[in-house]
């Protein structure tokens, strides 16, 4: 992983550790650390500025798909795709979310629900659902799906189905949309709280 | 004026005439009478003249008692005016109570309470008269009727009420071994019906759980309140009831009676007084006894039973249920089908506090009403925080001072002087000194009182701590529990939805809707699904709609009469209009000027969409009226039966000038009712299609017939004639037809069931609903090009052809590519199944209707479970939204075409802007700066030959302009993530770090 200036295109530092494959980054919200979850089925936490290790969590999900990572809003918390109870290979594997302490790196919840491979793992902003997608591989097409969970309970609230192999979904800003590129198309979900009837 | 003092004076006579010794009487009147003398003097000439009359004070024992209440006169059988006792149910200190038929002016069953001798009857009867209108108003089913009030025959008072054959309250809380969480829901009734009377202005004055008889109403409890109204009306204070001690029974009422009623302060009476009598009924439901000591109460004299209501404190209800004997507590506790301990346990804090607020001496501090003693049971019940609660510390030091006034006035007075004492004189300082001796002695005192004070307010604190810690316990628990519940609910409406169940989805979501004080669990799932209930843009009454040409407008009728005329966009109801009687459907004429409606009755009316005003009324003629094309026109079917067979009719087709009403010729012919007609699109032709089975093809100039289509085994229920008038589909209840107009000739039928067809706009295909699919067939051939599983009712083309809707059975109404054969959209939201279903011209609205009664109209281009963007057909990856969520980007890698980053409109889902990659380059990953300015683009470069990636860049692009700003050439393969620290959120700021993997 490198690490650059966005201005000058200063090269600040290049984040050596994990023995494979890096799937996703993601820097904390005061943007001090940043968290990579990696093939090699570990996460990391880096001190972007001092450009060392200070948390290394293994029950990450080591499937050979998209793996992912996200911070919580306030910081405190890490979800990312978490170690699969099966074999963790193949559209067969029980994709799982986990959510750790960002400090001590602890197993706080573990989301479980998906059929596939978790490709894609975001908290929405305001830190009280965590959305996932599963899509396990390219003869899974259509199998995949976007679930939403409540982030301090684990509980599986709302599950969206139709999508593909590795996708990924964003909330906007104000936590109403989620939008999710499955199914080689973009499609928005909308939950815009509508107008109360007066 | 002179009312009140005779009342006054009748109370207070018979109030004494109760009285055991001539000391009692004599202090009763001190009290009662209040220094006035007059009132007093009269009260005294009454008794007197009484005492004289041999009916000596004081002389009514026990024995002598039970003769009276006993009289021969009025025995079983007796018949007082229209009733007749039957059976007696009860004896209470006030008299006898029977069973009683009542013989007019209607046969029931009714309890008629007579009222023991000593009672002025007409007094009583009349205080029950100016009562009455009150008493008839209370309509409670908690509340037994008073019907009926007179004099019996030996001249005394009774009272005719409902029948109510029910167990004293406490009695059958017991017998059932109710719990405490029972018993207060069953005290709650109580207390409602309670409120009840007194919003109707009555007071009972003598709520005792005899009063209370609880029935049971299938397996439900169900307490009934007796003897409404009739303490007023006997006047009664303390007096009646206290005196015959040799009853245990008799000594019911003081056990119940407020230390206002305590006091004989007879005006004085209020709802609270009430609201204390149910703070002892309580206090017994709870603990099994009352808060003073039956035992203690019945042995008192007068003055000390008066003194003991108002002025003891009562112990709280686990205070007194621990100082109960052994037994007892096994007994009590029994009853209550809980252990002892647990008893003790359960009254302790909150049960405690409510019930010595209902029964706080000064009624001020007591509950404000019996709603509000119901209210805080309730609260209890469903573990809220009480109102009630442990005496302030202020409160307690008050009462405490109160107490010992004199006391502290001495220490204060010593303290004072202490203070001055430097200062007087050696004779002061020594009387000082003597003084302060006993100033200490008091103040010891009063200082160790204080600290029982103290401790007992320690005790109280740490209760309240105790349920604090616990209420805190169970909130959190039953905050987990919302939680699961809320969870649970969301999935299974989303089952719901995906059943299209769509009020099944909205019961279960309006369930977790916030109610005041509680907290929201609503999050993004909700939203969504609250937006998935309501995912149509208008819902409209009906069973039948139609668009106007222009798109503006919309027309429904429901089949029973009622046309409306509404905006397509809003739902704004222009006009509504009155079709005589039930007509089938209304719709627009071709130019979308007028209106036309069958009326039912066989007619048709004709409206201006402007005014709303009726231009035609056609009678004789009501059948599937159809304007011509070019609108001139107007024909509808009319059957004339012979009156001996419903299927024996001669039928015609009139066509009318639309304009004027003229008729202008009739197709005759047909033997069955007309039940479709068409015109061909170059307005030459006239179908008709006929219960009689055939298809006429008429001459839509001149009426005369051209051919007869014979073949359908059914009634002829649809027709429609291909854009070029060439052909006409015809369908029965089961078979779609194809025929020549020119010669009439079939050219094919459609296999399978069919419940409907529709002809594209260009001819060229035949939709039809069959066999539990949506067909779709080669117009010219009858092949099948499509088979499309929904069991639907109902299919229309948008008018482009491009699409088909179809609205079936399952609730849901489809859009499907008619040519593709894809589903595009899927509406849910008719709780029935769908019937019509119709494009609007520019084809963006679809309007529905249902047999529910309701019509819909949707987007027809948009799914309400997600919009999709425009141009996404391939592989596509997103990245964040822009910071005012107003757009969303991502990279497009369409099929046989490069990469590019794309930026879409969310409201529009419009592609804004694309900026393609260099040839050869993969853009593989993507990023934005916070302020959504630039974008960080990860690429990779393909190496054929190797089959792999052999390089990647991070590129930091304009995300407005595309114009490339930077690139970091480092990865020595391609670059999978790319993300910008959030922490440069403004330009300037020189901190924005790209980090890539």
């Amino acid at each position: 992983m490198k690490l650059w200036n966005a201005l000058t295109g200063e090269l600040l530092n290049t984040l050596k550790g994990h023995t494979r494959f890096v799937n996703d980054i993601a820097f904390s919200p005061d943007g001090k650390r940043l968290a990579s979850h990696s093939r090699d089925g570990v996460v990391k936490v880096w001190d972007v500025e001092a450009g060392r290790v200070v948390l290394t969590i293994t029950s990450a999900t080591m499937l050979p798909d998209r793996g992912s990572i996200s911070f919580s809003p306030d910081g405190k918390r890490l979800a990312g795709s978490g170690r699969a109870v099966s074999s963790g290979v193949g559209p067969g594997a029980l994709g799982e979310v986990k959510v750790w302490d960002a400090q001590t790196g602890d197993e706080l919840l573990s989301l479980k629900g998906h059929s596939l491979g978790v490709s894609c793992v975001v908290y929405s902003p305001d830190g009280k659902r965590i959305a996932s997608a599963s899509g396990g591989a390219a003869q899974a097409l259509g199998a995949g799906e976007v679930k939403v969970w409540d982030a301090e309970t684990g509980k599986d609230l709302l599950t969206l189905k139709g999508g593909v192999f590795g996708h990924r979904i964003a909330f906007s800003p104000d936590g109403h949309l989620l939008a999710s590129d499955s199914g080689g198309t973009v499609k928005i979900y909308d939950a815009t709280p509508l107008p109360e009837k007066p | 004026m002179m009312a009140t003092a005779m009342t006054d004076i009748q109370e207070l006579y018979g109030a004494a005439l109760d009285l055991q010794s001539a000391e009692e009487i004599a202090r009763f009147l001190d009290t009662a009478c209040r220094g006035d003398a007059k009132l007093r003097a009269q009260v005294e000439a009454l008794l007197d003249s009484h005492r004289r009359a041999g009916n000596f004070l004081g002389g009514t024992s026990s024995n002598e008692l039970a003769t009276i209440d006993r009289p021969k006169s009025e025995n079983v059988g007796t018949l007082i005016g229209p009733y007749k006792l039957l059976e007696q149910i009860g004896e209470g200190g006030m008299g006898l109570v029977y069973m009683a038929e009542q013989q007019r002016p209607m046969r029931r069953l009714v309890a008629l309470k007579i009222i023991k001798p000593g009672m002025d009857s007409k007094q009583v009867i009349a205080r029950f008269e100016a009562e009455r209108q009150a008493l008839a108003m209370m309509d409670h089913p908690n509340i037994a009727k008073v019907h009926d009030a007179g004099t019996t025959e030996t001249g005394r008072p009774y009272f005719v009420m409902e029948l109510v054959r029910g167990i004293p309250l406490n009695e059958f809380c017991d017998q059932k071994r109710l719990t405490v969480r029972e018993r207060l829901q069953l005290f709650v009734q109580v207390c409602q019906a309670v409120q009840h009377a007194h919003q109707k202005g009555i007071i009972h004055r003598d709520l005792k759980p005899t009063n209370v008889l609880v029935t049971m109403a299938d397996t439900v409890a169900f307490p009934k309140l007796l003897d409404f109204g009739i303490a007023k009306a006997l006047g009664q204070s303390l007096t009646d009831s206290t005196l015959h001690t040799g009853y245990s029974q008799l000594v019911g009422t003081p056990l119940y009676m407020s230390p206002e009623q305590a006091e004989m302060n007879l005006f004085g009476v209020d709802t609270r007084s009430d609201v204390y009598s149910l703070g002892v009924l309580l206090y017994e439901l709870l603990t099994g006894t009352t808060p003073f000591d039956k035992e203690k109460l019945t042995k008192a004299s007068f003055d000390e039973m008066r003194r003991i209501i108002r002025e003891d404190e009562p112990l709280r209800p686990s205070r007194r249920f621990s100082t109960l004997g052994a037994q007892a507590i096994s007994t009590i506790s029994q009853h209550r089908s809980l252990d002892e301990r647990r008893l003790s346990k359960i009254l302790c804090g909150e049960l405690d506090w409510i019930v010595m607020k209902a029964l706080e001496k000064d009624r001020v501090r007591r509950y404000e009403s019996a709603s509000s003693l119901a209210a805080d049971i309730q609260r209890y019940l469903s573990d809220e925080p009480v109102l009630a609660c442990p005496p302030t510390t202020m409160y307690r030091f008050q009462k405490f001072a109160r107490k010992h006034r004199p006391v502290l006035a001495t220490a204060a007075a010593i303290a004072l002087c202490l203070i001055l004492g430097t200062t007087v004189s050696a004779w002061q300082a020594v009387r000082a000194t003597t003084a302060e001796a006993q100033a200490n002695a008091n103040e010891q005192k009063a200082v160790a009182s204080a600290a029982v004070a103290e401790e007992k307010e320690q005790d109280a604190r740490k209760e309240r701590d105790e349920v604090k810690a616990l209420n805190e316990k169970l909130a959190a628990k039953e905050q987990q529990l919302q939680r699961t519940l809320y969870a649970a609910n969301m999935k299974l409406a989303k089952v719901a939805w995906e059943e299209s169940a769509v009020h099944q989805v909205q019961e279960l979501i309006e369930q977790h809707r916030p109610k005041t004080g509680e907290q929201d669990l609503r999050g993004f799932e909700w939203h969504y699904l609250h937006r998935l209930c309501h995912s149509e843009l208008l819902t409209l009454k009906g069973n039948y709609v139609d668009i106007s040409p222009d798109g503006k407008l919309l027309v429904t009728a429901d089949g029973r009469g009622n046309v409306r005329l509404c905006m397509a966009q809003t739902g704004q109801e222009l006009f509504a209009l009155k079709g005589d009687i039930y007509g089938g459907r209304a719709f627009f004429s071709p130019d979308g000027k007028r209106l036309a409606s069958s009326t039912g009755d066989g007619g048709v009316k004709v409206w201006d969409v402007q005014t709303g005003k009726e231009l035609l009324h056609l009678t004789g003629g009501g059948r599937e009226p159809v304007f011509s094309p070019d609108g001139k026109l107007l024909a509808a079917g009319q059957s004339i039966g012979d009156g001996t067979n419903k299927n024996n009719v001669a039928s015609k087709v009139r066509v009318w000038n639309a304009e004027t009403g003229q008729e202008l010729f009739t197709c005759n012919g047909q033997t069955g009712e007309i039940w479709c007609i068409a015109f061909s699109p170059d307005g030459k032709r006239l179908a008709s299609g006929s219960k009689d089975k055939t298809v006429r093809i008429w001459d839509a100039l001149t009426g005369q017939e051209l051919h007869t289509l014979k073949g359908h085994d059914g009634y002829v229920e649809y027709l429609a004639f291909a854009p070029d008038a060439s052909r006409l589909v015809s369908l029965d209840d089961r078979t779609v037809k194809i025929w020549d107009v020119k010669t009439g000739g079939e050219i094919f039928s459609l296999p399978g069931r069919s419940r409907r067809a529709a002809v594209s706009p260009d001819g060229k295909r035949l939709a039809t609903a069959t066999d539990g699919f949506v067909k779709i067939w080669d117009a010219q051939t009858g092949d099948e090009i499509h088979s499309l599983s929904h069991a639907s009712y109902s299919i229309a083309f948008s008018r482009d052809g491009k699409r088909l809707a179809s609205g079936s059975g399952d609730r849901t109404v489809k859009v499907w590519d008619a040519m593709t054969g894809q589903e595009l959209v899927t509406f849910k939201g008719h709780p029935n199944v769908v019937m019509g279903i119709l494009f609007s011209l520019d084809g963006t609205r679809l309007a529905s209707a249902s047999n529910d009664g309701t019509v819909k109209v949707w987007d027809s281009t948009t799914s309400p479970e997600a919009r999709t963007l425009s141009q996404t057909a391939g592989a596509t990856r997103i990245t964040s939204f822009s910071p005012d969520g107003q757009r969303l980007a991502g990279i497009v890698r369409a099929p046989n075409s490069g990469y590019s980053i794309n930026t879409w409109n969310l409201k529009t889902g419009e592609m804004i802007r694309t900026f393609g990659a260099k040839s050869g380059e993969g853009l593989l990953c993507l990023g934005a700066s916070p302020d959504g300015r630039q974008f960080a683009v990860g690429t990779g470069k393909w190496d054929t030959t190797k089959n792999d990636y052999v390089g990647g860049d991070v590129k930091i692009v304009d995300s407005q302009t595309g114009d490339e700003l930077r690139i970091f050439k480092a990865h020595s393969t391609a670059v999978n993530r790319v993300v910008l620290s959030p922490e440069g959120k403004t330009q300037a700021s020189c901190d924005v770090r790209v980090a890539s993997t």
